[in-house]
């Protein structure tokens, strides 16, 4: 034990994927702070209508000292996301954002409380080694920094996951399907009006069927806290959560939870820069495309992208994967590479690996 | 500001232990909390409610008092010296969840907060409305509908005016 904890308070490497998810939320803090000030405008400022302050009234701020202070949230996000100053720029917001909801209860949110949670934790991380307009290098020595403020806020992701995973499981009606199975009585006919065949909504809304979608719903919040800390089921858990999310984002108005989520997974992928390389032919169209569409989502950098002349060799391959050990891979085993180490292409991950296991060829080894 | 946020070891272990144990006492405790802040407690419930807004003012025959239905959360009030206004609830409480009448609407954080929230509401009108002398107290019943089971009534009054 003492051992885990001297080699997580010491840990040092890699720091590039903070980047990544430094940007993610400087954009959520960015949303965050917009829709305060449409509320300011078009609303009204809380502080002159009902409120409920969590401290003493006098601290509440007056009308023109809270339109500065989302002036200042606005400004403070696009530091963040610019990667100019981001670290104080995170401190800060965290603080004025944390203010804001002592002011007024009634605005709290689990998603932008959470916000909070995780802009603080990587404004003591070192994010703003990667993806900043200042362009610092990213050459090895320049993104390497302590985690042990990144592993903290993985663990608060597992800590959000396992209070609402938690408390549903302790919860009767949760466990026994009646809230998702109300759910599905109340906002069945706006599905059925979507598209969505009527027997289709009449099963899913059965109590036999509710009951193990609540089981299955649990069961992802609890099995997310320890699988995505398993380097063995991290990519499937990962995988999971993010279809899971995914799904609460198209049937749920969660403001910006899934994207705030989605930016910690990041946190949980293996920093290796340009560890795989990415070889195309630039005589053939698709493959053109294909590497233009990596270039522009291998947000991770994981990619090296290399054109090649066709040759005797290479002959017959768009494009050729060769992974982190050397073996290649191409065709939809190079698709299903691609989405594993992409983060907008990740839901396609799992799909394409599924295919990709019943083609016989694929594993380029011997040919390119 | 950077040294403060680049902490030592030891200022790391101290921050981590702190953060733990803050988070697990919160979420630990937000079952005491009607609204489960800080909890984490994600689609707690699928509860509906239907609130219906009324005033309690004095009986035309001078005993006691009566219930007048307030439609749309607007009604017309005399002040002190008799001349009539325009109250409206929307004016005091901008929160849209806690400003819906007549209708049936979602209780997002289950319905002991929005409840919770409703009746501070209440009592932050019923005190912020000087151009209402006749106005003895606001009452709302609402009609709550907690994960698909029966529903049942639940009343709320203003403190006295």
């Amino acid at each position: 034990m003492m051992r885990t904890v001297r080699a997580w308070q010491t840990e040092v490497g890699d720091a590039s994927t903070l980047g990544v998810a430094r940007i993610a939320i400087g954009v959520c803090l960015f949303i965050h702070a917009l829709r305060a000030g449409n509320e300011l405008t078009t609303v009204g400022y809380f502080g002159d209508a009902f409120h409920v302050a969590m401290i003493p009234e006098r601290f509440v701020p007056s009308r023109l000292v809270y339109s500065i202070i989302v002036a200042v949230e606005l400004l403070l996000a696009i530091l963040v996301t610019i990667g100019l100053r981001p670290r104080p720029a995170l401190f800060a917001a965290t603080l004025l954002g944390g203010y804001v909801i002592l002011c007024d209860r009634v605005q709290y949110h689990h998603n932008r409380y959470a916000l909070l949670c995780f802009a603080l934790l990587l404004a003591f991380s070192p994010c703003d080694r990667a993806h900043v307009i200042t362009g610092t290098p990213l050459v090895v020595g320049a993104r390497v920094g302590p985690l042990w403020a990144q592993r903290l806020a993985q663990l608060q992701l597992s800590i959000v996951y396992l209070a609402s995973g938690g408390s549903k499981l302790l919860d009767p009606d949760w466990r026994d399907g009646l809230v998702i199975g109300d759910r599905f009585l109340r906002y069945g006919h706006q599905a059925i009006e979507r598209g969505v065949p009527q027997a289709i909504v009449d099963f899913m809304s059965r109590p036999l069927v509710t009951s193990g979608l609540a089981k299955i719903a649990i069961a992802t919040e609890l099995l997310l806290v320890i699988a995505m800390w398993q380097r063995r089921t991290r990519v499937f858990a990962l995988w999971w959560g993010v279809m899971f999310h995914l799904t609460i984002e198209v049937t749920s108005r969660v403001e910006i939870f899934t994207l705030l989520t989605l930016a910690i997974y990041v946190l949980f992928a293996t920093p290796d820069y340009r560890a795989r390389k990415f070889f195309y032919d630039r005589s053939r169209p698709m493959a053109k495309i294909t590497a233009r569409v990596v270039t522009l989502l291998d947000w991770l950098s994981r990619f090296e992208i290399k054109a090649w002349e066709p040759d005797a060799l290479r002959t017959g391959h768009s494009i050729v994967i060769v992974r982190r050990d050397g073996s290649k891979a191409t065709g939809i085993r190079a698709l299903a590479m691609i989405a594993r180490c992409v983060p907008a292409l990740f839901p396609l991950w799992l799909p394409l690996a599924i295919v990709a296991s019943f083609t016989r060829g694929g594993d380029a080894s011997a040919r390119v | 500001m950077f040294s403060l946020l680049d902490l030592g070891p030891r200022s790391r272990l101290v921050f981590a232990a702190a953060w733990l144990v803050a988070q697990t006492a919160l979420v630990a405790t937000a079952g005491n909390r009607s609204d489960n802040a800080f909890g984490f407690r994600m689609f707690n419930e699928s509860s509906t409610l239907n609130v219906h807004l009324s005033r309690r003012v004095d009986s035309m025959s001078g005993h006691g008092t009566v219930l007048v239905p307030v439609v749309d959360g607007e009604w017309i009030a005399k002040d002190r010296d008799g001349r009539p206004h325009r109250i409206k609830w929307r004016e005091r409480v901008h929160e849209a969840a806690l400003s819906a009448f007549d209708r049936t609407f979602h209780a997002s954080y289950g319905a002991a907060a929005q409840l919770a929230r409703l009746q501070l509401a209440l009592d932050d009108v019923a005190a912020h409305t000087p151009d209402d002398a006749e106005t003895r107290a606001l009452v709302l019943e609402v009609d709550v509908r907690k994960n698909g089971r029966e529903p049942y009534v639940a009343r709320l009054e203003s403190v006295p005016r």
